[in-house]
């Protein structure tokens, strides 16, 4: 059975970061650090986020010390459904599995 | 020296990602100036490499130019392990190092061939070297000659038996690079 898309655990790790920055933009330094996850975990799930339509991305005019614009990211109303209900349905699956190891 | 070498890595990042993503090399880019500390931004810039092969790897045509490329590789470091032993041979015993000197050439105009032609060459080269190591074996097999023409007859059966696996494999690479683009999965994809 194919697996459901972004269900996995760093996308969670993601999801959980973004939905506490849902009113603000975020860089990828910045959700890199939120999230522990590395950069070649972090930007594939983000490329396919916005592809999914759930991330929206956009250049923001660079900040001293930086020298460059740099790329921000935030949910999409869509995304920011989607993400809750995948947190939701994670934490419900630990809470089973707790369960079912305590019994 | 480390966060030269990370900002020297994410300079070639847009051109490394797939013309359609070059922005999020872009990115990545910009991105590792807001890294602190050399270290981080040297694993920062690994990463966005590995990005940037795994976002290649869904392209067809980047897999089919990797095949072809490592086949042609493989070639090359077999022409060259022969081409290390072949003046040892030849010294002991001529005909051998004939062989050996015939195998090397195999190889080399079969990987320059196939970097010019692709699959093509590939499958044809493949099958001719295929026919010609199966005819050796069989030859081999029922031959009734002395180990004094043939330094030894055992050698040659498996040099004959190594090079059906090989060539056989590098036929069966060839038809999967020929076959790949004209796939259900690449028409897809």
């Amino acid at each position: 059975m194919p697996r459901k898309p972004h269900s996995s655990k760093q996308a969670a790790l993601l999801f959980g970061a973004l939905i506490e920055s849902a009113d603000r933009w975020s860089h990828g330094y910045d959700l890199l650090k939120q999230t522990g996850l590395k950069s070649g975990t972090l930007y594939p799930l983000l490329i396919r986020l916005e592809a999914d339509g759930l991330l929206e991305a956009e250049w923001h005019p660079p900040v001293p010390p930086a020298r460059a614009p740099r790329h921000a990211y935030r949910l999409t109303s869509d995304g920011l459904s989607f993400a809750h209900a995948m947190v939701a349905a994670r934490a419900t699956r630990a809470q089973a599995s707790q369960r079912g190891s305590a019994t | 020296m480390k966060s030269k070498i990370a900002r020297m890595v994410a300079d070639q990042l847009p051109q490394l990602m797939p013309d359609d993503q070059r922005q999020w090399g872009a990115a990545m880019r910009s991105e590792i100036y807001a890294v602190e500390g050399a270290n981080s931004a040297l694993v920062f810039a690994i990463g966005c490499i590995w990005t940037c092969f795994n976002e290649r790897m869904k392209e067809m045509e980047f897999k089919l130019k990797l095949g072809r490329y490592a086949m042609v590789a493989y070639m090359i470091i077999v022409a060259i392990l022969l081409s290390a032993s072949v003046s040892n041979i030849y010294q002991t015993h001529a005909p051998s190092g004939m062989v050996f000197i015939g195998l090397m050439v195999a190889f080399s105009a079969t990987a320059f061939w196939t970097i010019l032609r692709g699959a093509d060459a590939l499958i044809q080269a493949a099958s001719s070297m295929l026919i010609l190591n199966l005819s050796a074996y069989v030859m081999l097999q029922s031959t009734s000659v002395g180990n004094d023409v043939w330094v030894n007859l055992d050698f040659y059966r498996a040099l004959a038996l190594e090079g059906i696996g090989i060539w056989g494999a590098l036929l069966l690479g060839g038809i999967a690079l020929w076959w790949l683009p004209r796939s259900k999965y690449a028409q897809a994809t």
